[in-house]
């Protein structure tokens, strides 16, 4: 009666059976504090499972492509990259990972600093893993079982580390490249520290080959810790082929006077959740949380965002941008809890969303949990099409619709960008934005 | 050169149904100046858009022809490639897009347009500055994005500043004197009156005698209730400064 269906694995099994072939390979094997986190970590995402829809966080955004393709880490980059990688310049560094794994001969380090430090987790770790003890266990903290499963399989990733005082003026760009073969997952993790009074800018910029024969996964962490007074200025650029799963998430605790800009962009990816948890640790921190998402065919471009007010007189601004085309779906989620003694909080919070087809759907949940008094909390959320008395004023002056929408479109979008940044880091931004526009509908990008 | 720029005829038109222009007759020769003045709300702005093209403003019965040439046919970029050139009431604010790179698009549509080589960005950028500079703006404009945050007749300059740019051989000019102080209605009036040319025609729309004194019109037409309803030479603006409208609408003035 009966009958057994023909098995198909999923990702969450291709990890379980993977892990302890893989583990003597994973940087900290036999580190005993590295060894109880991955274990530790496994555990709980064997427990749980991927988040599905059921969770209140998971409401508007699937994974389900995780259960169709088997998605497996791997030890070993696939393949070179065959397409010529991003340029960002001036920088003061470049590193370059194939397939979540370091690559040494497409990395320079241009200037370093005193007092600087840039390397790798698989350095880092071989090094002077003590150093890192305390940052890498406390993004383990359980925060759900993907981040688990990052936890357990993380295999590489950058560590910057910048002592009290010390600045790095150009950005550090950290290129991550995926081949896409053999429906590989990738697990990164990126460790920034600043020490007080620190300053440094530090760009991710995720791609998949362009040719890519396969679907691929990406999940990749970047815990961020700012002593007071630090000031770290972040952008994470996610422009993977239309046939990747993409779950990044930036974990940051910003001190006292201590100043958190990040920006989050999203391009490509079938699937896309860029989330960013901020805790304030000590009076007068502030965070800038912005992004735009980009989308056309049926991706699915998630934002989600948890600010904990945790402390007095903290700020939080909130700015991001959709535009979506075709039938796009953009999500954004954003959470700021303000505790009952965090008196003087100022948060704000504003989704705008570009609808360009009838197809495209926006989601916006905000989500303020305030036990203060004496605090500023505001949010907003506006869906539209483009502004037709823009739109006019620019055909009245002789530019032809195309160019016109492709204009405000650009500009829309370059709003966010120009209050992000005014510098190398915007400019490039804008420049990743242009390039979404240029390959335009139907889509070269594979 | 006797050939008209503009000639409109019995011109009706409707915004959201209802008819705001109701048999409008007017031409311009070319390398005149013609300005109209009339009551708030008597479809002076009505009539504006409807030369450049706006969406929602439909002419149910008569004809426009510019340059010989069937107006009403155009689209909006059309109409502004072939030389037609709105300074609008209230500019509109563009965030994000630097008012640069706008002008060297529109710039430089309109010379794809005419079959003219475009502008590079140091060709654009020289003329560019040039402009500003007689037009005593700050060039740090150009990097703004358009109109965000300008006062008022910071906007009006740049809507100045714009036609300047692009040379039209049809302005119209919708209370460009509006919010200007009497420094900046000098500079804008010297920046329109070095447009004025025997192959250009303006219509300047206005509230004010006092910018016809620096505009010089050579015609003035008034409009009430979406016709025109008197024309004359610059003395009927005095006559309208101390009269009012009511002498020529008719009506009881409001005041
Ligand atoms: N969408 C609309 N629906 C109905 N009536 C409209 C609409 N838009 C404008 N109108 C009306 O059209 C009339 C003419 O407006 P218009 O802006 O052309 O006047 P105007 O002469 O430029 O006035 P002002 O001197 O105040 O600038 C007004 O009565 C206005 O209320
Ligand atoms: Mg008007």
């Amino acid at each position: 009666m009966n009958e057994t269906a023909p098995e198909t694995a999923t990702t969450a099994q291709a990890h379980l059976r993977a892990f302890d072939g893989l583990r003597p390979a994973l940087p900290g094997a036999g580190l005993d504090w590295v060894e109880a986190l991955r274990t530790d970590a496994l555990g709980r995402f064997e427990d749980a499972g991927l988040p599905n829809r059921r969770l209140e966080d998971w409401k508007f955004t699937t994974l389900a492509a995780l259960d169709r393709v088997a998605f497996a880490p791997g030890t070993q980059a696939a393949v070179t990259p065959d397409a010529p990688l991003p340029e960002l310049s001036p920088a003061a560094a470049r590193l370059v990972f194939v397939d979540g794994r370091f690559d040494e001969s497409l990395s320079e380090i241009y200037a370093p600093a005193d007092g600087v430090t840039v390397t790798t987790l698989v350095t880092a770790l071989a090094k002077d893993a003590s150093a890192l003890e305390g940052q890498l266990s406390r993004a383990s903290d359980p925060a759900g079982a993907l981040w688990d499963l990052n936890a357990a399989f993380m295999a590489d990733g950058a560590v910057i580390r910048l002592a009290d005082g010390a600045a790095l003026d150009q950005p550090v760009h950290l290129i991550f490249f995926s081949s896409g073969a053999a429906n590989r997952a990738n697990h990164i993790r990126n460790v920034i520290a600043l020490g007080a009074g620190a300053r440094a800018n530090v760009v991710e910029t995720y791609i998949s080959a362009t040719d890519t024969l396969g679907p691929g996964f990406t999940s990749a962490v970047t815990d961020i810790a700012l002593a007071d007074g630090a000031a770290l200025i972040h952008a994470r650029v996610q422009d993977e082929s239309l046939r990747t799963v993409h779950a990044a998430r930036a974990v940051v605790s910003v001190g006292g006077e201590a100043e958190y800009a990040g920006f989050a962009l999203a391009l490509g990816g079938e699937v896309s959740r860029q989330e960013t948890d901020i805790a304030f640790t000590a009076p007068g921190g502030r965070a800038r949380l912005m992004g735009a998402y980009l989308g056309r065919g049926r991706q699915l471009l998630d934002h989600t965002t948890r600010v904990d007010h945790a402390v007095p007189h903290c700020t939080t601004e909130e700015l991001f941008k959709g535009v979506l085309d075709e039938r796009a779906h953009g999500v954004f989620q954003g959470l700021i809890r303000v505790a009952p003694h965090a008196i003087g909080t100022d948060a704000r919070q504003r989704n705008q969303a570009l609808l360009l087809s009838e197809r495209a759907v926006a989601d916006t949940k905000p989500e303020l949990e305030i036990l203060a008094d004496d605090v500023k909390c505001a949010h907003g959320a506006t869906v539209g099409d483009l502004d037709a008395d823009a739109l006019f004023y620019l055909m009245a002056r002789g530019v032809p619709e195309a160019e016109a929408r492709r204009l405000l479109i650009a500009g829309f979008a370059g709003d966010v960008i120009e209050r992000f940044d005014r510098g190398a880091v915007g400019a490039y931004l804008s420049d990743c934005v242009a390039r979404w526009q240029d390959r335009g509908t139907g889509d070269g990008h594979a | 050169m006797s050939e008209n720029i503009l000639e409109i005829r019995n011109l009706h038109a409707t915004v959201d149904g209802t008819e705001i222009l109701k048999g409008l007759t007017l031409t311009l020769p070319a390398g005149e100046v013609h300005a109209m003045m009339g009551p708030n709300g008597s479809g002076k702005s009505t009539l504006s858009y409807v030369l450049a093209g706006r969406e929602g403003y439909e002419v149910t019965a008569g004809e426009i022809s510019y340059k010989g040439q069937d107006l009403l046919a155009l689209a909006p970029d059309e109409r502004a490639q072939a030389g037609i050139f709105l300074a609008f009431q209230y500019p509109v604010e563009i965030p994000g897009v630097a008012n640069s790179v706008f002008l060297k698009a529109a710039v430089n549509a309109q010379r794809r347009a005419r079959g003219e080589v475009e502008l590079d960005a140091m060709d654009f950028l020289k003329r560019a500055k040039a402009e500003l500079a007689a037009l005593e703006m700050d060039q740090e404009f150009l990097s703004r994005p358009i109109n965000v945050g300008f006062s008022g007749g910071e906007k009006k300059r740049n809507e100045v500043f714009q036609m300047a740019m692009l040379e039209p051989t049809l302005a119209v000019l919708d209370e460009t004197d509006s919010g200007l102080d009497i420094d900046a209605l000098r500079v804008v009036a010297d920046g329109v009156n070095r447009l004025r040319a025997p192959d250009r025609s303006m219509l300047v729309i206005t509230h004010y005698q006092r910018l016809l004194n620096h505009i010089v019109p050579d015609h003035i037409h008034v409009l009430a209730k979406g016709r025109i309803v008197a024309s004359g030479g610059k003395e009927l603006a005095l006559e309208l400064e101390e009269k009012g409208y009511a002498a020529f609408t008719g009506e009881k003035s409001a005041a």
